[in-house]
């Protein structure tokens, strides 16, 4: 069609395989989002709308039958050709069985002792993985075309089509704080500038990042206070306790060095009496901490603390000491290369601006504080604008919606919704919004194609859709929303109009339109044969027989009221699996 | 509607949930999930409460069923206090409908011991008397009798939600509570399901409370309104008089942000509140809603906190300022971004800015 066609999908049909067999999810779909425009996809829960996108952006794990998706005029669906390779790949695939099945024996045969010639074995079976490392780099070859449009989708993916998905805690993940995740999906897409300090600078602060984080964990927390001047405590105790402690300390070290059987151990004896001494560092430990700062009740709350500490302590000094020594340098050898390795890894404070200004982007209030957050610590809505965030930091062309509001409130929403709309007026970027509301569509889009079971059955532009709509599914769909409307035109509290009936299970074989069981107008052409999708007006297109009797929306809806009164057993279909 | 019969009568309600911090550290804060709430739910009538996530809505509907106890105040049932009735009384006068009604089922059960199990706890003998009632049950949900014998996994949404109906009906209850039990069904069946609970209204004479945030399902449904904002009722109305002549300036942004699926010019023009919903751990002074209102006066709206009173007949509403009818609230400059408005800094989730 026209030049400004961004995203075009045609006659897409895919199904999934399953345990009970293929699930046909999609059978005909065509859809088209134009450059700088916003696009609803709507229909009820398990028509096809979520697989459609992923399909688009090769995310989906179902099967493509037939059709082709472009994107700017590239195809993004990648058809093996299965016919141009075929002897090579039948080599590839008979070279390992021929290797394992009879290189290998014979090969081992060789190898008895009873055979004079062990060296052939050995060179038969080194034949075999010959065989085996050819026939893998024939597989190489042939999948090159698939690597490529890999790289092809990859590239796609991010900075051509992003993704925003309906539940931004799952999408989110829970261990990295916001920073962390929108700078790795700017760093994988390159989208970062260039960093402020050089790498050495880096290296050499982090390097001395142990001594600072010490430094900083003795004098700004008040319990790490008490734990170091308790420390400290014990070491004065010991050493006031005389040379006889000290000397059989020096005996302990002595065991450590040379540890022989020979060695007596009966420095033991003086466990007791450090145990009792250790406790004195309770009051010691309290008044270290109360210089720091803090109410009378705070530092009487560190009294459990300190009385837990020197008990560690004692046992600590009661255990033989390769334990003590064990422990402590492992705890060295350990943490002390972790804390290098994550200052190291720590944001340039370069990126970390550039993170805040993608936040403030999307309008989340305060973004120097957000950043370090974890995605649990921030609401819903914020959630979703980090989500957004991540997705413009690459800056797509187009953005693909799925259900981003569905799982926030009104109010949320309708900022949400806002900044979407803001997005593409500022930077041009084409959206395909998915959603089971159509107010959310009425709100945002321009144009609008429904879906129902697994086909489009209706596009158009948003006026065309929603004052003139001409499929039957879509004027119930329109007609079953409860309306607002003033008490004067409300004659009391009337029943809510319905589609009869539920959705058809996907393998349910129709040879004619899939709506026809809950349609009012179905006759024997709607069972027979499936509708193509007509142009009843300018870039309006319905997929059903009868448009001509669904000119006025009104007559539709009354005949949808009489058709759900004289339906057989709503709501009573089971849907068979 | 004041001249019909009390059914249940909620006098300053309270519920505050604490917060702990480690174990040997005392209550640090509490929740004030629901803050003193008066109510009167009349027999007959359906109630719809709304409000967004986390204003306390299903909290309050879980204190009505006496699902979890109150902090302070007193819930009159048919003018006793049900805290001093027994649970097993209450339970069969008051019944609850889940959001998920995949989730409050259990899935090894089928459908028949699902909606027989209240039954037999309440003294019914099982048998054949038990399987003919199950039976009516389910036909008066629209279901078929020969389901009994399915699992729920056998249902799609739709269909759970009416096994779930039955469930509470098992019992021939007076009240039952619907804690939004559409919002997970997709439109055309959710049309199915309402129009369902209004024929079960109709016939048995129920008394229903709708918890809902969605404010279409809740015009359609319900008699009266009360809108909740942080724990309290801002405002209480006819539904006709709410939709028509909101007096709260929340209420009006709420009506403002449904989104309608009409074309309309006016697309750009409605109220778009900044900010999220403060937390209720630390609700802010005054009227709660002022750090987000477009109307606020500072020196009044952050000081006093208002009473619910009575504007109109049986139109009561919790606000300095109310809006008078056909008044609009000022649209706040839809094209600043939060962050450089000076008042957003202020207005924010209580989330983040707890911290600064």
């Amino acid at each position: 069609m026209s030049d400004d066609s961004l995203l075009k999908i045609k006659n897409l049909k895919v199904h999934f395989d399953t345990l009970e067999g293929p699930v046909e999810a999609l059978h005909d779909v065509s859809l088209e989002v134009k450059k700088g425009q916003i696009m609803g996809l709507v229909g009820e829960s398990g028509c096809g709308k979520s697989v459609t996108s992923l399909t688009s952006i090769g995310l989906a794990t179902c099967i493509v039958d037939e059709g082709s998706i472009k994107y700017d005029g590239k195809e993004m669906i990648f058809h093996e050709n299965k016919e141009k390779n075929l002897l090579l790949l039948l080599i590839s695939n008979f070279l390992p069985y021929f290797s394992v099945f009879f290189l290998f024996p014979i090969g081992f045969v060789y190898l008895m002792p009873f055979m004079e010639d062990p060296l052939f074995g050995f060179l038969v079976i080194m034949g075999g993985f010959v065989l085996i490392a050819i026939s893998m780099a024939i597989k190489f070859f042939i999948h090159s075309d698939n690597r490529e449009h890999d790289k092809f989708m990859r590239y796609i993916r991010g900075n051509e089509i992003s993704m925003i998905f309906q539940e931004p805690m799952t999408a989110l993940n829970p261990l990295y704080t916001v920073e962390k995740q929108i700078f790795e999906v700017m760093k994988s897409h390159d989208r970062l500038s260039e960093s402020s300090i050089s790498k050495s600078t880096k290296l050499i602060s982090s390097l001395k990042s142990p001594l600072v984080t010490l430094y900083n964990w003795i004098l700004y927390d008040r319990f790490s206070a008490a734990i170091f001047s308790s420390l400290l405590m014990i070491y004065l105790v010991v050493s006031c306790m005389g040379p006889g402690l000290i000397s059989s300390w020096g005996t302990k070290i002595a065991i450590i060095f040379y540890a022989s059987a020979e060695v007596n151990l009966s420095c033991y004896n003086y466990s007791d009496d450090i145990i009792i001494y250790s406790f004195l560092l309770i009051p010691f430990g309290i008044l270290r901490s109360s210089i720091m700062g803090g109410s009378l009740f705070s530092v009487l709350r560190t009294i459990p603390f300190t009385f837990t500490l020197s008990l560690i302590y004692a046992i600590i000094l009661w255990t033989p000491n390769p334990v003590v020594g064990t422990v402590i340098g492992l705890f060295l050898v350990v943490s002390i290369p972790l804390v290098i390795v994550i200052d190291f890894l720590q944001l340039d404070p370069n990126h970390r601006n550039q993170v805040i200004k993608i936040l403030e982007d999307v309008q989340i209030p305060n973004p120097r504080a957000v950043v370090t957050m974890y995605p649990h610590e921030l609401s819903g809505g914020m959630r979703q604008r980090v989500m957004i965030a991540m997705m413009m930091s690459c800056e797509p062309k187009l953005l693909i919606a799925d259900e981003p509001t569905t799982a926030l409130d009104v109010t949320i929403q309708a900022q949400i919704l806002h900044l979407m709309r803001d997005l593409r007026d500022r930077k041009g970027t084409s959206i395909m919004l998915i959603t089971h509301d159509l107010g959310v569509i009425a709100e945002l889009c321009d144009s609008v194609s429904v879906m129902y079971a697994g086909s489009v059955v209706e596009t158009g532009t948003i006026e065309d859709i929603l004052a003139n709509p001409r499929m039957p599914y879509t004027i119930g769909l329109l007609h079953s929303i409860p309306k607002i409307v003033h008490s004067d035109e409300r004659e009391g509290r009337t029943s809510l109009p319905i589609i009869p009936g539920q959705v058809p299970d996907p393998n349910t074989h129709f040879d004619g339109c899939r709506f026809h069981p809950r349609c009012p107008f179905a006759d024997d052409l709607c069972r027979s044969i499936r509708p193509e999708m007509i142009e009843v007006s300018e870039g309006h297109y319905a997929a059903c027989h009868h448009t001509n009797l669904t000119i006025n929306s009104k007559d539709v809806e009354s005949s949808f009221d009489i058709f759900s009164k004289n339906f057989e057993g709503v709501g009573g279909e089971v849907i068979v699996r | 509607m004041s001249d019909r019969e009390t059914l249940i009568e909620l006098n300053n309600v309270k519920k505050w949930f604490p917060i702990k911090s480690g174990l040997l550290s005392p209550v640090k804060n509490f929740v004030h999930a629901v803050d003193g709430v008066n109510l009167v739910v009349n027999k007959g009538e359906t109630l719809g409460v709304v409000g967004e996530s986390g204003c306390g809505k299903t909290t309050l509907g879980r204190l009505i069923l006496n699902l979890i106890p109150i902090t302070s105040g007193s819930i009159n049932y048919n003018g006793v206090e049900l805290r001093k009735m027994r649970n097993k009384n209450i339970r069969k006068k008051m019944q609850i409908v889940f959001q998920d009604p995949g989730g409050s089922m259990n899935p090894r059960m089928t459908v028949r011991s699902i909606i027989s199990e209240p039954l037999i706890v309440n003294g019914y003998s099982d048998g054949a008397e038990m399987t003919k009632k199950v039976g009516d049950l389910l036909e008066s949900v629209g279901l078929k009798r020969n389901h009994m014998t399915r699992f729920p996994h056998e249902f799609s949404g739709g269909q759970k939600q009416r096994v779930a109906l039955a469930r509470a009906l098992a019992l021939e209850p007076e009240f039952i509570l619907l804690d939004e039990p559409t919002s997970a069904l997709d439109v055309s069946v959710q049309a199915q399901v309402l129009n369902l609970l209004d024929v079960i209204q109709r016939e048995r004479g129920l008394t229903f409370v709708f918890i809902t945030h969605s404010l279409n399902v809740v015009h359609h449904i319900s008699d009266r309104v009360a809108v909740m904002y942080l724990g309290k009722i801002v405002e209480l109305a006819e539904t006709d008089d709410l939709f028509e002549r909101p007096a709260h300036p929340y209420t009006h942004a709420l009506l403002s942000a449904i989104p309608e699926p009409t074309v309309s010019q006016d697309r750009n023009e409605r109220i778009v509140l900044r900010g999220d919903v403060p937390s209720p751990a630390d609700p802010p002074s005054g009227c709660r809603f002022h750090t987000r209102c477009p109307i606020a006066k500072v020196g009044v709206c952050d000081v006093d906190e208002p009473e619910l009173v009575n504007i109109n007949s049986g139109h009561k509403v919790a606000c300095h300022f109310p809006l008078a009818t056909g008044d609009k609230l000022p649209v706040i400059n839809n094209d600043i971004p939060h962050s450089i408005h000076p008042k957003s800094s202020t207005v924010t989730s209580g989330h983040p800015d707890q911290e600064s």
